[in-house]
Formats: structure tokens, sequence, C-alpha cells
């Protein structure tokens, strides 16, 4: 494999860049002061042709609201999406529904993202209906293809969701996100639902899916063993910001950020086979995205926060090739994280 | 209360706090039969973690909710087997008896803490409650009591937070006060259900360590169920693994992971994607679906997803039996020879971390 | 599997015939449902064909069986539930009033039920200001007492038939906004509504493919229960003389004529009070029957035995939902 950040720029197929989403609340008062939550709130990072790019962080880091963004199933509030080399971000939704067919979406709860009273079929030519895709016979001929590609029996189509099982829903859910050939799939927590054996099936399927369609994934998840599995690169994302971006070996052998430190170090085992690994806890809990802390947004957590980082937001910047990170501490000048912490 | 006391001192800690034996669980509904758990034998013994591993429909929390007296029944009925908690079979008691041993020495973890909790009361009064209700304690020993339990499980600033309501909890605060109402009054054994799935890896971290460090202080029983290898790993001083109602292998938690008896849970392993992404190997899926609870294959539940399923397996179900060194039990006929085969864990440890 | 295997061609077409038949052996297998729509059928036959068999046998007036008791035998097939305060036989005029009152009841349910649920399913789908319109119209009509709102059109205009439809039929309309704009709420949230929009669906196509199948089930049953409220609420007109005017004949109007004899006759309005209360229950078992029967999830309780099992079993053991 060759390593993704050596590739031509042409292949970029989204590049998003200082996005943000902010929720407006109800004002406190007449003049109460219009606070919102910052869900997203400042990413940048692109995304090439065939890639996975996993985006990992605990429940509310925005990265759920980051893929609602990219499919434009939210307003962006700030920022700037391309995809294939055109600016998204301020189509109507009218100027924006041609441009789907290029990025698709597969949901994390198959059974309420396929809709009760719709078969299989219905579902999974949905799509093709909308953009009049051609006459009757060759839209059932690509359905019965992509229910081939997706590992579904034809036998099936006419079933509805409810009668299948959690990981077959998650098949119908890949065959609609495909069926328009696109070239950008958001996958928000797509296997995190399923049973591990189920999940591995789903994730082998969207690994050859990927290589036999030349795919571009954003893989959203909360499990770090997923995404190290499924991802060449990896976000981590807290508080609405992407605190460090690698690729995925870089990232597991060498995180440089103390947030990703402290991440992998949480998680559990990925192997159980080895035992007696105790887990590092980390302390506390993320704090609101309403009003993050000033400086650093990890520094209330942080163990080696010091006072420059209350003050200073640390710039997202490049720390080894292809390998970026938001911390003072990989600043020029600053000493190197020890070696113990990693 | 004293007089359990007294019970358990009579009784020692030599044999199993629980003994299940043959549990059997069928869901009747319009003449179908759905068989949900079928002869199940686990044991737990005093200061001991066992986790009872599954995926969904194994049966493992339907076993649990059988023991304790809370499936939905009809349609669920005990069609057979015995469960003794501390010397009696829990199936022979009256509910009002078997709720009342199930309130005061066995304690209770859900999934969902929200659910666990009263949102009309404050988490002070439903504390409280505990003791008033189980330790007969006055208002103020109640609530002094509740403090110190608050205190012990974690919750910061308890002199003030105490009279808060659920909802004012994050959610790994909230499973902090269902595991302080689950120990209130002293269990000899707790049952967690899926304690962590509802939440973020580094509050799972700090909530494992908590039931660990609980249990070890106070020397209980803690039944785990999980989905997950890694939660059992971590947690677990032994395992039981579950399919189609059944227990397939069951062991010390080294052993069992370090090299499986049954194919199924090795299929578990190879499914894990931590494990395939360490060693940059494709994952090898179990394939197929889990079986329909109305209609298992006869023979082994697991033939037909199995690589090694061979005749015998179709026709003759396994009996869960001693394996290699006597460490651990597999329902498998070739699990000799999946021992023999199968690598040790030793040989990945290095990668795997 | 090959590509010549015909499984492909189970499509659409095909298999609507089958499920016909399956919903039929569905309705036989409920007993209320399917007595409910025998009922609903006969009452269906009297109300097309009743007035032509009976000839005119409503209005004949017999002085001498005035306020005749039912099943007194010897008077003929007739006067078999009694006369009124008339003479005229009752069986034969609860057989024409079925045409005007099921007419009057179902072209008000029918109106009020396409109007509101339309602009309900609007207010809910767009919300703003349009939403906020419609919905305080609504609260505008429900505030508004229902009967008075009656009263003084229909002595403004003439009490015709098709005016006491519209009029009754503005105050029926708000229930159908309300409910629909509740369940169109709930229904937008459903993630198969952001999936749909996330393959460009527009808002068009979602509405009336993704929303509309979903809420109308509710609709009906909201329906179904308004039939008897309309059924009344006409002979309430009746009674003020502003509803149907004689000799045009309703169950409503005919309990209102009764109620001055409820001591002395009282199957005068027992006939047709019962004639109302089975209409409306019939409605509801049957409506409630075609709820199960269209939602493709419940319809598994309504078919025989050998399919169950699996539907039972998804009940029982939902897949694990990690609340993230």
């Amino acid at each position: 494999m060759t390593p993704e950040h050596l590739r031509p720029d042409s292949d970029v197929v989204l590049r998003v860049q200082d996005l943000q989403k902010h929720f407006p609340l109800r004002r406190a008062g007449r003049h109460g002061p219009g606070l919102s939550i910052k869900a997203v709130d400042g990413v940048t990072f692109d995304v090439r042709r065939g890639e996975t790019i996993g985006v990992v962080g605990e429940s509310g880091c925005g990265k759920s609201t980051l893929g609602r963004a990219v499919m434009r199933l939210v307003e962006p509030t700030g920022g700037r999406i391309e995809l294939m080399g055109k600016d998204i971000t301020a189509l109507s939704r009218r100027e924006m529904r041609p441009m789907r067919r290029h990025v698709q979406m597969v949901f994390q709860d198959p059974l309420s993202s396929l809709n009760p009273r719709m078969t299989a079929r219905q579902i999974v030519e949905e799509p093709l209906h909308i953009f009049r895709w051609g006459d009757r016979a060759s839209i059932e001929k690509r359905s019965a293809m992509l229910f081939d590609h997706v590992g579904l029996p034809r036998a099936s189509l006419s079933k509805h969701a409810h009668e299948f099982s959690g990981g077959q829903r998650q098949r119908i859910a890949i065959a609609r996100a495909l069926a328009l050939n696109p070239s950008v799939v958001v996958c928000d927590e797509a296997v995190s639902a399923l049973d591990v054996s189920i999940q591995a099936q789903v994730l082998n399927l969207l690994q050859d899916l990927q290589k036999e369609l030349n795919l571009a994934y954003i893989f959203i998840t909360h499990d770090l063993s997923v995404v190290e599995y499924i991802s060449h690169r990896i976000a981590v994302m807290y508080l609405g910001r992407i605190v460090e971006l690698a690729d995925t070996r870089a990232l597991f052998d060498q995180p440089m950020h103390p947030y990703t430190q402290a991440l992998m170090s949480s998680a559990p085992s990925r192997d159980p086979r080895v035992l007696g690994a105790e887990r590092e806890v980390l302390a506390g809990e993320v704090p609101s995205p309403i009003s993050p802390p000033s400086g650093c947004r990890f520094r209330t957590r942080c163990t080696k926060a010091h006072d420059r980082c209350a003050v200073t937001s640390p710039a997202f910047r490049s720390v080894g090739s292809g390998h970026m990170a938001a911390c003072h501490l990989n600043e020029a000048g600053d000493a190197p994280i020890p070696d113990e912490v990693v | 209360m004293t007089r359990w006391k007294e019970f358990d001192v009579k009784r020692g800690s030599s044999g199993p706090l629980l003994q299940v034996q043959g549990l059997e669980v069928e869901f009747r509904t319009g003449g179908r039969v759905v068989h949900a758990v079928n002869g199940i034998d686990i044991d737990v013994r005093r200061g001991e973690t066992v986790a009872v591993l599954g995926e969904s429909g194994s049966g493992k929390s339907i076993t649990f909710e059988a023991i304790l007296g809370t499936l939905d029944s009809p349609p669920g009925h005990v069609t057979g087997g015995r469960a003794e908690f501390e010397g009696q079979n829990l199936f022979d008691l009256s509910p009002r008896r078997r709720r009342a041993i199930c309130g005061d020495r066995i304690g209770m973890i859900f999934q969902d803490p929200l659910s666990a909790l009263n949102p009309v009361y404050t988490v002070g009064w439903q504390m409280a409650e505990m003791y008033r209700v189980h330790r007969h304690l006055g208002r103020a020993e109640a609530r002094r009591q509740s403090m110190d339990m608050l205190a012990r499980v974690g919750i910061p600033d308890v002199q003030r937070r105490i009279d808060n309501y659920p909802h004012e909890f994050s959610g790994g605060m909230r499973q902090r006060l269902v595991i302080a109402m689950a120990l209130a009054v002293d269990p000899a054994l707790v049952i967690a259900d899926e304690p962590t799935t509802a939440l973020d890896v580094t509050v799972e971290a700090q909530i494992l360590a908590l039931l660990r460090d609980l249990q070890r202080e106070r020397g209980m029983g803690l039944i785990l169920i999980t989905h997950s290898m890694a939660v059992a790993a971590e947690i677990a001083d032994r395992i039981c693994v579950m399919y189609a109602g059944q227990v397939v292998e069951r062991g010390d938690v080294r052993t069992l992971f370090g090299s499986p008896a049954h194919p199924y849970t090795a299929g578990l392993l190879h499914s894990l994607p931590g494990v395939a992404a360490a060693r940059h190997r494709r994952l090898t899926p179990i394939p197929g679906q889990p079986p329909d609870l109305a209609h298992i294959p006869p023979g082994c539940p697991f033939h037909p997803r199995c690589p090694r399923a061979e005749a015998r397996c179709r026709a003759e179900p396994p009996a869960l039996r001693p394996v290699g060194d006597g460490q651990r039990e597999a329902a498998c006929h070739f699990a000799e020879e999946l021992l023999a085969a199968a690598p040790t864990a030793q040989q990945d440890e290095g990668h795997a971390r | 599997m090959t590509d010549k295997t015909p499984d492909t061609t189970a499509s659409a077409p095909a298999s609507n015939p089958r499920r016909r038949y399956a919903l039929l052996t569905m309705l036989a297998g409920d007993r209320f449902a399917s007595a409910a729509a025998c009922f609903l059928l006969l009452l269906l036959f009297f109300a097309i064909f009743g007035p032509a068999l009976i000839g005119g046998a409503e209005v004949r007036m017999n002085l001498g069986m005035r306020n005749a008791p039912p099943f007194s035998g010897e008077n003929g097939l007739p006067y078999l539930l009694g006369a009124d305060s008339l003479g005229r036989p009752i069986l034969p005029r609860l057989m024409v009033a079925a045409r005007t009152t099921l007419g009057i009841s179902i072209g008000v349910v029918f109106l009020a039920m396409c109007v509101g649920s339309a602009l309900g399913i609007v207010a809910g789908y767009y919300g703003g200001r349009l939403g906020g319109a419609i919905m305080r119209g609504a609260d505008l009509v429900m505030s508004f007492p229902s009967l008075l709102l009656a009263v003084i059109v229909l002595y403004v205009l003439e009490p015709f038939v098709f005016n006491v439809v519209i009029v009754l039929a503005i105050t029926r309309i708000p229930v159908f906004i309300r409910v629909a704009r509740a369940e169109v709420l709930e229904v937008k949230q459903r993630l198969f509504v952001e999936a749909a929009r996330s393959i460009g669906a527009g808002d068009w196509r979602i509405l009336r493919l993704h929303i509309t199948p979903v809420v109308l089930p509710t609709l009906f049953t909201v329906a179904s229960l308004d039939l008897a409220n309309v059924m009344l609420a006409e002979s309430s007109l009746s009674f003020l003389g502003i509803g149907v005017q004689p000799p045009g004949v309703t169950w409503g109007l005919m309990v209102a004529d009764g109620r001055n004899f409820l001591t002395t006759a009282w199957w005068l309005s027992f006939w047709p009070g019962l004639a109302i209360l089975l209409t409306a229950l019939s409605a509801n078992l049957l409506s409630n029957w075609m709820r199960i029967a269209m939602d493709p999830k419940l319809r598994w309780r309504l078919e025989p035995e050998a399919t169950r099992s699996s539907a039972i079993l998804r009940r029982l053991f939902p897949a694990r939902s990690q609340a993230r």
C-alpha cells in the first residue's frame, strides 16, 4: 500500500476547510448572551479517492455532526466543503441534489434508517428512481446486482426491513448507499450496533467494496479497534476539533497529542488474550460544548497542561510527514513528549 | 438481616454462592416454542468475577432474568433446572420471598442507568430508601450512609449533589449512582448486565476500575453479562461463553482466550478487528447468521457456521466436558484437535498492545 | 444463484392479487373485524338499494299504529321494530335514513380528513410561520363552539345537505390537523427520513413516500372515531331544525324525534341510537384491524401461526442498541 499522503492532490474527492456547525440555543432572557453548542468548531481535512479516513472520539465530540454536515444534512455555520472539486457549502437544497450522488451515507442503526413500510427492493431502488437511472428493467437489473454485491440473496428482495437480521439490514443500507456509484461514503457508527461476528462480516464487505469500486470512506466511530482495522488515516476529535490526524500506523505507534494517548491507554486491550495490561484511567468527563475551556480544549483533563495551554489555543500543525497535531508540547522549543506515556 | 449473616458464616465460603444447573427457559406464543435457554450450568463463588459472554440472542440476559424472577411471564417459562443461591433453590421460593432475597442479597446493575433510576426523586432519597427498606434505618442515619456510599463510588461534592435528580448527572455518573444503589446493602452477589455498553471508553475504564475495586474490597461474587471480549478479559476471573442458549465453553480467562477449545470462541477472537489490525491480517468472520431459536439445528447448534463441522456434529449434540488440563470445559466433539492445532497467545503478545 | 432464477419476477404487480387474498384470509381470522366488515357491508347495501326496495313504506303514515311497540308480531315485517309517533314503520325508516346518515357523516369525515391531514402534514413538516399560521387557525376554529358556528352559518345559509356537510367538516378539521402534525413531527425525526434526504429525495417525495404512509393509519383510526361524533353532531343540528329537513330522515333526526316519547315509547330513539352505536363500533373495530394489517411490522399478529415465531423472536431479542 502506498502511503496515502504521497498521492497526488488531484485525487482529493472531498475537502473540508475550517468547517463549523454551531447549534444556537434559546437566549437566556431578552438580553441574555446568544449561546450555542459548538458541535463542530473549525475542522479541516481532505479525503482522497479510495482511502478510508477514520474519525474517532468520545460521544459529544462532534464526529456525527461532522458527518451530517459533510452530507449537508445539517447546514454548516462556517467554513467550506468541496466535493469533487465543487464548493457545495452554499448550494441550495435544489442545487445540492445532483451532488448527492457523489456522497452517500450509512447510518448506525440499520433498522431505523430503513423505512419500515418499504421492501428491501424499494429501499435499494429509491435512489435510482430519484436520479432517473433508467427504465424499469435497467433499475431492476441494477438492484439485483447490488444485492449480489452486498451478499444478500435475491430471493429476499421483497421482504421488509424488519424481517432481516441486523447484519443483513446493514447490507441493505450499504446497497442503497452504493446504488448511485458514489465516490465518498460516510459511515456513521455503521458497525457499532452489530454483534462481533456480524461486525467482522460487514467490515470485510466494506473493504472489498472499497477495493472494487475505489470508494473513499469517512468512517465515524467510537471504537478504536474498528477504526484501526479499517482506516488508512485517522482523525481524533475532541470537543468539536480535530486534535490529531495521521496515518493509522503512525497514530497508533506514536500518538503525539495527550488526548490520543489517553484515549488509547484507556481503551480496552485490543486483544483479549493479552491480560494484566490494566487500562490507564483518564479522569473526568468531556466539558460542555456550550462553553468549552479557553485555550486548548483538552487542558482540563490533560496531565501535562501548563499555564500557556489556558491562554492560547494550540495550532493544528505538522509534526511529521502527514502527521498533524494540535498541542503546545509539540511546538518547536518545547520538550518532546516523554516516552513513558506512549 | 442478621439472620442472613449468621447463615453465611455457618455455610462457610467453600461452596458456590450461586449455582445454576440445567436451566431451561422457553417462550411460548401462539403454539410456537422459542428455546431461549437450553440447559445452562453456571456457578459463582464468593470473591470471584464470572463473565457471561455472548452475542444478542444467546440467552445471556434471559438466564439471569429467569434466576431473578424478572422474566416476562407469559410468554417466558422456566421449564427445568435449579438455581441455588446460598443453599436455597430460588425456583422453590415464593415470589415474595425471592424478591426479598434478590433486593437484599443480590444487587443488579443495568445497561441503561437512567431507566434504573426514578426521575421524580432525588438521588439521596432513592439511596436512603434502600437503607430504610432493607436495613430499617432512620432518616438521618440512612442519609449519612447514603453519603458515604456515594462518596465511595466517586460522586464528587456529595454534600451538594445528593439532593440532585438523576437527569442532572452525566451518563458515567449515573452508572456510578446505580452501582452505589446496587451495593448499598452489601449484597453477596452482584449481577451487572452490560454495565458499560452505553458509555464512552474513557468512562468505561473508570466504571470497570470502580467495579473491580469494590468487588475486591467487599469480597462479593460478581457476574458480568457482556458482549465484549475486551471487557470480559479485563475484569473476569472465569468466563462462560454462550451460544444459542447453551454454554459452549467455560473456564479460566487466561486459558480460554489464550487457546480456545471451541470453534465459536475461536471464531469470535478472529472476528475482533483489534487483533486483526495489530497483526495486519484480514478479519476471518464467522460465516452465516445466528440460529433461529425456534428451530435450533439438531446436533451441535453451531454446526451450520462451523468450519470444522462433520457428520457427527449434525447428529450428536456435544456435551460440556473437561478438556485439556482441566482448567476449562468445552462443548465440542473436536475440542482436543482444536487445542492441539491452535497457536498460543504468547506468540502474539508482543504485538497486541 | 444464477442470473436466470425467476426471483426478480416477484415484483410489485405480480404480488398484488396475492396480497389481497392474504388480507381476506387475515380478515376471516379475526372474528370481530369480520363481523364489523359484514355489518358495514350490509349497511352499505341498504344505503344504496334500500330506498328502491322499500318503495316509500317509510313515509306511509298509519295513525292507528302510532307508537306501536316492537316485536308485536301481527303487524308484519315493516313494523317489526315498531312505529313512530306518526305511525310510520321504524325498520324501513332506519334503512332509508342509513343513506343520508352515512352519506353525510362519511362525507364530513372524508372532507375533514383530507383537508385537515394535508394542512397538518404541511404544518408539521415545514413548521415555521406557515405551520404557526395553520395551527393558530386550527386553535381558532376549535375554541369557537362548533354547534354555535353551525347554527349561525346554517341560519344565514339554507340548511341544505351540502351546507350541513361543509359546516360540520369545518368543525372537525382541527382534530385532524393536530393529530397529523403531531405524528409528522415524530416521524420527521426518524432516521429513515434523514436517510431519504441523504440519497437526494426532495420534500415532495419524502412527504409522499416516507411520511404520509406512516402517518395515515393513525389518521384513519381518528377518522373512524370521529364518525360517531359527526353522526351525533348532525342529530343535534336536526334537533334544532337546521339539519336535514323532513321529509328527509337521518338516524340523528329519528333520535331527536323520539326524545319526547322516551318514557312511553323508548323504541323510537333506541333503534336509531343503536344503529349509530353499531356503525361507530364497527368502523372502529375495522380501522383498528386495518391499522395492524397495513403495518408490515405488526401484520404477523394476524397471520397464521406458522410464520409467527420469527417475529416473536425479533421482539424478544432485539439487536443491542448502543445509545450514543
